[in-house]
């Protein structure tokens, strides 16, 4: 495999399960908005803008994620994905400085590293590292995924 | 690693800004349906919440129950409360058990208004309890402030 077929595979790779990553958040905080608006309350810095936070940050995740998994131009998704990344990283810090419990919200019930803030921070990381993995690499990437034979020289 | 020319390209604006503010607009719009289809509880109608001036005129001897982190609990908190955060409700529950007696009013409270941990320990003090003398206090510990009652 070639330089640039391993660099289609990875941005395609981590593409994909960042998509879905981000698409099954949203649907998850959708499906109990009551319980993802108890999180939300758990977090004074957000309180100015918690109902936006609550309707609207899981639809921003699917859209999101479902962008990703289409092929065509993400930057605009990615771009959300890796501030939002942040954003969360951020606020987690902040809550384990302050001595809050770990609290994420992420994904449900389902959420097995978020119950420790290590295990947050670990999982905002590797997402982090799939964001670097599935930025944006103009048309050539970005158009459709390919095989890589048909790249081999 | 510098991006190559098209990929700098895709991250240009205005384009890019384009997406953003698309997505945000659509993510708003949708959450704006999804909130009309499916409001926030009602305060004023929750079972579950009461206020201070409700509790005032209950003549009910109550048991607090203090749901925020454990460090907020051990810098200050209404005397005679017991600790019970949603994180440790198992290993905690036998202590409360201890503490209470159905005559009891409990009366769960976290940081503020809008905390979410009191609500969740509240329901399942409910259940367990098989008790319908279990309620959230409005306003959380920001009101007991309000009224004096911390002991920090």
């Amino acid at each position: 495999m070639n330089k640039r077929s391993y660099r289609i595979w990875l941005h395609w790779g981590s593409r994909i399960l960042l998509g879905l990553v981000f698409l099954l958040a949203g649907v998850l905080k959708l499906l109990d908005l009551n319980g993802f608006r108890g999180v939300v309350g758990n977090y004074e810095a957000l309180q100015w803008a918690a109902p936006a936070i609550v309707y609207g940050l899981p639809w921003l995740e699917v859209l999101c994620g479902a962008v990703l998994l289409i092929p065509g131009r993400s930057g605009g998704a990615w771009f959300l994905i890796t501030v939002l990344l942040g954003a969360f990283l951020a606020l987690n810090t902040l809550q384990w400085i302050q001595g809050k419990p770990p609290d994420c919200g992420c994904f449900g019930s389902w959420d097995i590293l978020g119950k420790t803030h290590a295990g947050i921070l670990l999982r905002n990381g590797l997402l982090l590292a799939l964001a670097f993995g599935a930025r944006p690499g103009g048309r050539e990437l970005e158009a459709k995924p390919e095989s890589p034979e048909t790249h081999s020289p | 690693m510098n991006p190559p020319t098209s990929a700098r390209r895709s991250l240009s604006s205005p384009g890019l800004l384009k997406e953003v503010l698309g997505l945000i607009c659509a993510s708003l719009l949708l959450g704006a349906i999804t909130y009309g289809i499916y409001p926030p509880p009602d305060p004023e109608t929750n079972p579950l919440l009461l206020t201070w001036e409700e509790l005032e005129v209950r003549p009910d001897p109550i048991l607090w129950v203090d749901a925020r982190a454990r460090r907020d609990f051990e810098q200050g908190t209404v005397p005679g409360a017991v600790f019970l955060h949603p994180d440790v409700y198992d290993a905690q529950l036998p202590e409360l058990l201890m503490a209470w007696t159905p005559e009891k009013l409990l009366v769960v409270f976290c940081a503020q208004e809008g905390c979410g941990l009191s609500r969740v320990v509240a329901e399942a003090l409910r259940k367990d309890l098989n008790s319908e003398r279990v309620f959230v206090l409005r306003g959380g510990w920001d009101r007991l402030q309000e009224e004096g009652m911390g002991d920090e």
